[in-house]
């Protein structure tokens, strides 16, 4: 596996979003921190409510709504610092620089308008120097999908899941970003589906050298394609490393919960065990470690917030042991 | 039972938090319950009667004339026995509800010729009939509401059974049901009114019972399409196949999540109700004089311009009402706004 | 032809032979049947008393067509099935009064499996008592009992589904279930929506009521990592008919057919020195299924006499529906 080298091409910097209620605010994420690499496929894993879809929707400036408000920190993708540009730049650079793909193929694309058109209509806020027909073919064969005409002239219900995701890939590089968000891509999908899918956004990152931000629940899905992987929990992020590292010894008292809650083919003689209890409510987040009524090894220390702890290795977690 | 779960307070809280909703169901409420009181509020009768050192109470009991100096033994007249001279002869006092009229008493003895304009004693002015156009509002306000209220709760009745009904089975039942009722719907509603309040006398239920039979389809297309949507959810099905009876369906598990829009149509069923009933006495058609009716009041205000104290005091009642119960409607739409539901 | 199990002396709790369940497909003016759906076509499969038996396939396989089918909430067209030894179709519906409740279903969806309105303690005790499994002055004891069984104290019996979390919901779907004092439960998908961590909770929780209660599982899921923890045989589904069975550590370590195999190898796993081997093509919808094995137009074997439909075949006590199985070495 070669090693990715580089400046961040997206740095997320202690990045707080939280809801406005008529009397309070709830933080949702708390001091999330995140480098993506050039090349790199860099994954976030996390169960439900820990924030992973917020996180990925503030990258590219966008805030959940209603009542969705920047507590702290600031996106920094490349020169451009997210949070400070007017929603037209934001336009500009969305698509263009940074693409995101969903969980629902299905719930992505308009029912009522043809797949051609639907991808034509990227070009319809963009310029570009490229023809847009050409341009949309080339990625189409890019995906795997050869039968031009018929894809194009079809409706989203008349072809397949996988097929659906593959054309939302294409549209989503139609513009050539460099950042590729995928945020439960095959979360949706059939396991042999997810193989193809997954083969052909490593083999898009292998052509175009472009940057990938791989969300997910799935630990195995991480091992088999991720170069590094951080891992959320209640809103925070508790553990960063490179996945290799991460499959030899996870540090974070969660993650190891997660190796052990989840069952893998290749592990026979692994019997699973689960994390007791539940994820906290974002209203109950105090002062203290939020994994602490879960975590096995809590001490007396946990009462106090631990904060995130940079190892020599490049890797850090948030835990007092 | 747990039609009140947490998730109706909810929504009651929220219809609470709509300012105006709220206070006008609070300022409708308290109307409403203020006119089924008329009689102790409005009335020509004294709550309390004292003649020649006894007391009477003609509110409560019915004295004949000759008790008080008349000759016969019918009931007294306490109107003209208020103004004669002889019972304003020391010792005697009567007390008076806050609006001393009555609204089926003809006032022919004032000047003038009827309707009469606005004036102390009368403070809406007389009706072309001499009798007190406040009397006849408060009155009247309580026919109407009355009227739609128990309108409402039949056609709810009605559309919430028929509804469901098609809803529930589905297929070959609800296709014929549809058909039967399209045709239904398609009656003319006031010919037949008319018809029947000719045939049968035009009275209270007689109008309620013909109107409940066209009021209900409104409803019961909503109702339809709720049950149809429930009925394939997963909990209905899990009552299935553990063999729970029809009727436990029916009524326990799909009628308590289908009553939405039960609740956010009322209101306006109740416009529907008010609106109805005064177009039918408008036209002479509802219910039988002298009965106290807004719309025989607009009827009068028609053939009467020149005293505008008619049209003008029963149009304001008629659009406040209105627009209160619309607010009011408003508010319970949104208090149920399933999109409105935070976290 | 009967499976083997491992237990030839006792009766099988559950036998299915060659069920069919087909949905007419009505087009034209008439409305006349066109074509069918055959989302089950021709399964066979057998349960034990006290053993736990996948069922798995992918998106549009039928399986979860299978679990309704066996649940009584679908027609059947052909076939037969037994429960405990008493045939149980009637015409073309399942007779209800076979099982006896002794056959419950639990479905994947938490969030509509539970009436909103309903308190937890009315949800548990309308069946109980309608079953008369207890009556009103023993229900209240006997519901605090299986939420205890299922982990939860007592006093949410009052609350309502809304205040719960996605695997808190199965739970009581689960406690709900148990409640009749069945001998199968069959559980589509019911971890498919929960989070990882909790999925482990439940297979935890469903693994215990198994010994404790010695229930018998037709567990029906997608995720072959997950059905290797908790089931002793298991069947692979693939566009409505078996094509696969035998003992789950068998099958998944040594598949005989090549959709098996193909589906083990997609599976992404934590060995990175073994990526996923992607299997190319399609599913074939059901109204466009190529004619004999409905495998063929994705199969690496294949050759003309995959033209005919396969019948399943025994191989060492492992049962498969292919022409050209592949052998048990040809794994190394």
């Amino acid at each position: 596996m070669k090693s990715i080298q580089g400046s961040p091409i997206l740095l997320v910097e202690d990045l707080s979003i939280g809801i406005k209620k008529s009397d309070q605010t709830i933080a949702l994420t708390d001091g999330i921190s995140l480098q993506l690499l050039p090349g790199e496929i860099h994954g976030l894993i996390g169960e439900s409510g820990c924030g992973k879809s917020i996180t990925s929707l503030a990258l590219m400036g966008l805030l959940p709504e209603p009542g969705g408000v920047l507590l702290s920190g600031r996106v920094k993708l490349g020169e451009n610092d997210i949070f400070t540009l007017q929603e037209d730049q934001l336009n500009q650079l969305r698509g263009k620089k940074i693409s995101m793909i969903f969980q629902e193929p299905f719930a992505a694309m308009n029912p009522l308008i043809r797949i051609g058109d639907q991808m034509l209509e990227v070009f319809e806020y963009h310029q570009t120097e490229f023809d847009p027909d050409q341009k949309i073919r080339e990625l189409l064969n890019e995906v795997g999908l050869t039968d031009h005409s018929r894809i194009l002239q079809s409706y989203p219900h008349e072809l397949s899941g996988g097929m659906l995701q593959r054309i939302i890939i294409a549209m989503s590089l139609l513009l050539d970003p460099d950042i590729l968000i995928a945020d439960e891509p095959t979360t949706a999908l059939d396991v042999t589906v997810q193989a193809q899918i997954m083969n052909l956004i490593v083999r898009l990152r292998n052509q175009r050298k472009m940057s990938v931000l791989l969300i997910s629940h799935n630990i195995s899905l991480m091992a088999q394609y991720a170069d590094r992987i951080s891992v959320m929990y209640a809103g925070q992020i508790v553990e960063d490393n490179s996945v290799d590292n991460f499959l030899k010894s996870p540090k974070h008292p969660y993650s190891l919960g997660l190796m052990e809650a989840i069952p893998s083919l290749d592990r026979t003689d692994h019997k699973i065990k689960s994390i007791p209890g539940q994820v906290p409510e974002p209203a109950s987040f105090g002062e203290e470690c939020r994994f602490i009524d879960r975590c096995s090894k809590a001490f007396d220390r946990c009462k106090v917030m631990p904060s995130s702890k940079k190892s020599e290795d490049g890797s850090s977690y948030r835990c007092h042991l | 039972m747990a039609v009140f779960s947490s998730l109706t307070l909810d929504r009651f809280s929220r219809f609470r938090k709509i300012k105006r909703a709220w206070y006008s169901f609070l300022i409708l409420s308290f109307l409403f319950v203020l006119s089924l009181f008329s009689e102790l509020i409005c009335n020509d009768r004294p709550y309390v009667l004292s003649y020649e050192g006894e007391l009477y109470f003609p509110m409560f009991q019915f004295y004949p004339e000759k008790e008080f100096g008349g000759k016969y033994l019918t009931e007294a007249d306490y109107v003209s026995l208020r103004n004669s001279d002889d019972f304003q002869k020391e010792g005697n006092w009567m007390l008076l509800p806050p609006i001393p009229h009555s609204p089926l008493h003809s006032y022919i003895d004032l000047e003038g010729s009827p309707p009469h304009p606005p004036s102390a004693e009368h403070l809406l002015g007389t009706d072309s009939s001499a009798r007190d156009v406040f009397a006849r509002l408060l009155y009247g306000f309580r026919i109407c509401m009355l009227f739609s209220l128990i309108l409402a709760v039949i056609a709810t009745g009605f559309g919430i059974l028929i509804g469901g009904v098609q809803g529930y089975f589905a297929g070959w039942l609800d296709i014929v049901m549809q058909r039967m009722i399209e045709i239904w719907s398609s009656l003319p509603f006031l010919y037949v009114v008319i018809l029947v309040g000719t045939i049968y006398s035009r009275s209270f239920m007689i109008l309620i019972l013909v109107l409940s039979l066209f009021q209900w389809i409104g409803l019961s297309y909503y109702m339809r399409g709720e049950f149809l949507k429930i009925r394939n959810l997963n909990y209905v099905k899990v009552a299935r196949t553990m063999g729970m009876p029809s009727m436990h369906i029916l009524f326990r598990q799909i009628l308590p999540n289908g009553l939405t829009p039960v609740i956010t149509l009322l209101p306006f069923q109740i416009i529907g109700g008010i609106a109805a009933l005064t177009a039918l006495d408008f036209l002479g058609f509802g219910l039988q004089p002298p009965t106290p009716s807004w719309g025989e009041l607009l009827s009068q205000g028609l053939n009467h311009l020149f005293a505008p104290w008619l049209a003008i005091s029963t149009v304001v009642c008629l659009f406040t009402t209105l627009l209160l119960a619309t607010f009011i409607g408003e508010g319970v739409r949104e208090a149920f706004d399933p999109r409105a539901s935070s976290n | 032809m009967s499976s083997v199990n491992s237990n030839k002396m006792v009766e099988s709790l559950v036998k299915v032979r060659d069920l069919q369940t087909w949905f007419p497909v009505k087009s034209g003016l008439l409305g006349r049947t066109r074509h069918y759906i055959k989302a089950v076509d021709g399964v066979s499969l057998d349960i034990n008393h006290g053993e736990i038996v996948a069922l798995v396939g992918e998106s549009g396989c039928g399986k979860s067509t299978l679990g309704n089918t066996l649940s009584g909430l679908l027609p059947i067209r052909s076939g037969q099935f037994w429960f405990k030894g008493k045939q149980a179709v009637n015409k073309n519906h399942l007779d209800h009064s076979v099982f006896e409740n002794k056959s419950q279903i639990i479905f994947q969806d938490p969030y509509s499996c539970l009436n909103p309105k309903h308190t937890v303690y009315e949800i548990l005790s309308f069946p109980l008592l309608h079953h008369k499994i207890c009556d009103r002055r023993s229900v209240k004891d006997y519901i605090a009992s299986l939420l205890g069984k299922v982990g939860m104290p007592p006093e949410y019996m009052d609350r309502y589904p809304h205040a719960f979390s996605g695997g808190q919901r199965q739970r009581i779907s689960i406690a709900r279930a148990i409640g009749m004092k069945p001998e199968l439960i069959i559980c589509d998908e019911i971890v498919s929506s929960l989070d990882v961590s909790i999925q482990a909770q439940i297979i935890e929780l469903l693994l215990e009521l198994r010994e404790q209660l010695g229930l018998a599982l037709l567990f029906i899921a997608h995720d072959l990592s997950l059905v290797r923890t908790i089931s002793d045989r298991l069947y692979v589904m693939y566009l409505g008919k078996i094509v696969e069975s035998g003992k789950t550590t068998d099958v998944l370590s040594d598949p005989l057919h090549p959709y098996t195999r193909a589906l083990i190898q997609s599976v992404p796993t934590l060995d990175r020195t073994k990526p996923p081997v992607v299997l190319e093509g399609e599913v074939p919808s059901f109204s466009n299924m190529p004619k004999g094995c409905s495998f063929q137009n994705r199969c690496p074997n294949r050759t003309e006499a995959c033209l005919l439909q396969p019948q399943p075949s025994l191989q060492q006590e492992r049962e498969v529906s292919c022409f050209h199985p592949l052998t048990i070495d040809s794994q190394k």
